[in-house]
């Protein structure tokens, strides 16, 4: 049996950066992917005509369908009269009060191959919400990050314009910094919301506070034209869709980024797997099933339902848990591991959002490149979160597809429900979907131990294994932030002149859906799941330290957004990113250790000593 | 592919139904696959009569029959798909060649892409839009 230095659960974003870096100080490393490794499911389609093919284009459609590895599907939850106003079906069962709308993908590449490729990098005073009132506090901040946000920049290609990012959300960027890639052209619709928005000003009736807006554009992993000036002058090569460099590779609008990118100009795991070196080796189809660990606590290796049937196992020096949000807690709950504080499992969250969606009086110019490229940022920071929930505003550039889906709706409306034919067809069709646009007004959610993952105590997977049971709900700073968002957009809608479509029926269509003070709300997950292994600086309270290493199991960590203590409201994978290439820095350090002559002044224990040392106040 | 007198009906019916005339529903180059998936889902029978009894202008078809195949095949241009039961869709190029597309002056998302930037601009390759009034809710 071969050892590795590494065994990495999980090829997504965070366990292929992972990879990805310790394959690159020429460690051993073996990548363990529950999916299979071509993400379309085999040989015959590409992922394009998978997607093309299929009916109802949901973001699993260029996916091949798993059987031992299911994932979420996205016609799982379903709205229903009565309490709760939900029904689950599939992997992911639920029991909460309100759904945990979110899903995620099990194939190689993980939910990265689905994401929107948005890579906002979070503010400073998010890594402590605790001074606003709510929340936990991280055991890091942005200063301790700001390197790693760098290198995540880096890896994944980020397209950004420094100067607004500094000037209109305050983001502290070192002097003379340049994003790889020069800023997305905005889009039709951020340039009509611009010159009709920017300077004017609305109310926040939950803050009692005046927002003025500006139309501000957010940074995309997402290939367009390179900035010469990055890294000293020497400048950013795109790269194209196996992570070689590609100089001419562009968005090109395939208005598609979920679930395909055609063009591959949208980062994606598959292109750092492309520049693994010859150390890494993926093993597809290999569901990881218990971690092991010896006498002392110390992980040792992993137990695996190979694709072949058998049950194999892995052993190597660290094992890095890799497998979202959801099933890292899962995994460790099967394992009976890191669940001294008692906080495995809980603290999920999510960007809970609010869609708001109507016509413009103009056309809006939907369906021609990225889902959104430009937003309002004014919301995100401040002491008006200590009221309510902040959020970030994404200007929805695919029509009403995130709130109707696709247009096939829209002409059953005219068609079946208005009797329209011909000409009136034509034009009625024409001119709704051309102005339509769409408000996403995402919401921080704050780390609550009863919103949780647990193992269901009767429903298994196909493998036997128990599956994920979620408890969740929206607290009242969620929903207060919900509120303001809904006074802001009634006014947003006014100023445009726009004809509002919001309408949160029919109940199947809106499972995440309340009342609160007496208006109707509905929202869908952004997908982007947090919190379920927190990270802090004490083991009695939290479940990884701040380098994502289990308090209590030398040798082992869980990385991704499960480690974040507060989800702030950027899109989370970047942050997730700068963690990821953060601990694999820390994976390096312990093997090198490891492989340093053994000091007699120095029993091998000691490790343990500096791996679990909190680095809060350490000087910057 | 010579033009049959049951194909040169289904396309008159066709321009009938979507609003775009001959000439664009031929450039779609799904004519002959819709004729024959109506024929085949309609049964023959109901298909005879959507292609003879629709009244001139479709929305005067009080016979719920008739109603129904004509909704059935103009939902079939404008989206690709069969509206069922069950829904399917004929085919990737029949998605692209939706007139729902055509309708916006858009092409379908992952089919022909604008190019770098595109999204800057206002649509309309496909028709002259001009100020575009609006339809109602």
């Amino acid at each position: 049996m071969t050892r590795y230095d590494v065994i990495v659960v999980g090829a997504g974003v965070a366990g292929s950066l992972v990879a990805h870096r310790l394959g690159r100080y020429g460690r051993r490393v073996l990548v363990l992917e529950a999916g299979a490794a071509d993400p379309g499911g085999g040989s015959a389609r590409d992922p394009l005509t998978t997607y093309l093919a299929a009916s109802g284009m949901v973001p699993g459609s260029p996916l091949g369908p798993r059987t031992e590895a299911p994932s979420p599907g996205v016609t799982d939850l379903v709205g229903a009269d009565g309490t709760p106003g939900y029904r689950t079906a599939g992997h992911l069962p639920q029991d909460g009060p309100l759904p945990y709308a979110s899903g995620y993908v099990r194939a190689n590449g993980g939910t990265g191959n689905v994401w929107t490729g948005l890579a906002p990098r979070m503010l400073p005073e998010d890594f402590d919400t605790e001074a606003f009132g709510y929340g936990r506090r991280w055991p890091l901040g942005y200063a301790d990050l700001e390197p790693d946000y760098r290198a995540a920049e880096e890896e994944l290609g980020v397209a950004g314009d420094a100067d607004e990012q500094r000037e209109q959300l305050g983001l502290p960027l070192p002097d003379g910094y340049v994003f790889p890639m020069r800023p997305l052209p905005a889009a039709r619709l951020d340039r009509v919301l611009a010159a009709r928005l920017d300077g004017r000003r609305v109310r926040d009736p939950v803050a009692r506070r005046e927002v003025e807006l500006r139309v501000v554009g957010t940074p995309h992993a997402r290939n367009g034209v390179p900035d010469p000036r990055y890294d000293a002058g020497r400048g950013y090569v795109p790269r194209g869709r196996h992570g070689r460099p590609d100089p001419e590779s562009r968005c090109v609008g395939s208005a598609s980024c979920i679930p395909h990118c055609p063009s591959y100009a949208k980062y994606t795991p598959l292109k750092t797997q492309g520049r693994w070196s010859d150390g890494v080796t993926l093993r597809d189809r290999s569901v990881v099933s218990r971690v092991l660990v010896d006498g002392g606590g110390r992980a040792t290796g992993v137990e695996y339902h190979a694709a072949d049937g058998r049950v194999s196992v892995a052993h190597a020096d660290v094992v890095v848990l890799a497998a979202h949000a959801v099933e890292n807690a899962r995994l460790l709950l099967l394992s009976g591991l890191a669940e001294r504080s008692g906080q495995l499992g809980r603290n999920l969250m999510d960007h809970p959002v609010l869609l708001t969606w109507g016509l413009l009086p103009e056309d809006a110019g939907p369906y021609r490149g990225p889902g959104s490229v430009s937003g309002f940022e004014g919301f995100r920071a401040g002491p008006a979160r200590r009221l309510r929930a902040p959020f970030r505003v994404e200007f929805g550039t695919w029509g009403w597809v995130w709130a109707k889906g696709p247009v096939d709706t829209d002409v059953r409306h005219f068609l079946h429900g208005r009797g329209l034919f011909g000409a009136d067809l034509r034009k009625a069709v024409g001119d709704r979907i051309r102005r339509q646009f769409t408000l996403q007004f995402e919401m921080e959610q704050s780390a609550d131990p009863a919103n949780r993952v647990t193992l269901h105590p009767s429903e298994r997977d196909p493998l036997g294994l128990p599956r994920p049971l979620v408890t969740y709900d929206l607290d009242a700073h969620v929903k207060a932030g919900m509120a303001a968002a809904g006074a802001v957009s009634d006014q947003l809608f006014e100023l445009l002149g726009a004809e509002e479509h919001t309408d949160y029926t029919p109940a199947a269509a809106w499972p995440g859906r309340f009342e609160h003070d007496g208006r109707v709300y509905g929202y869908r997950g952004a997908g982007h799941a947090a919190g379920t292994h927190v990270m802090g600086d004490s083991p009695a309270t939290s479940v990884v330290d701040s380098w994502q290493a289990c308090w209590d199991h030398p040798g082992l960590y869980a990385v991704g957004c499960g480690s974040m203590p507060s989800v702030a409201t950027s899109n989370p994978t970047l942050t997730m990113a700068a963690l990821a290439l953060r601990s694999a820095e820390r994976v390096e350090a312990d093997l090198a250790s490891r492989d340093r002559p053994v000091s007699l002044a120095t029993p091998p224990t000691s490790r343990t000593d500096s791996e679990t040392s909190p680095i809060r106040g350490v000087p910057e | 592919m010579p033009l049959t007198d049951e194909s040169q009906r289904f396309t008159s019916l066709s321009a009938r139904l979507t609003g775009f005339d001959g000439a664009e529903l031929d450039a779609t180059g799904m004519a002959e696959a819709y004729r024959a998936v109506a024929a085949e889902q309609l049964g023959a029978r109901r298909y005879a009569r959507l292609l003879r009894e629709l009244p001139e202008e479709p929305d005067d078809a009080g016979d719920p029959e008739l109603r129904s195949a004509a909704e059935a095949v103009t939902h079939l241009w404008y989206t690709g798909s069969w509206p069922g039961p069950p829904p399917f869709l004929v085919s990737p190029r029949a998605y692209a060649e939706g007139l729902v597309w055509k309708a916006a002056g858009l092409r379908a998302p992952a089919t022909e892409p604008g190019g770098y930037g595109s999204w800057a601009e206002a649509p309309g390759r496909h028709e002259g839009l001009g100020t575009i009034e609006g339809s109602g809710p």
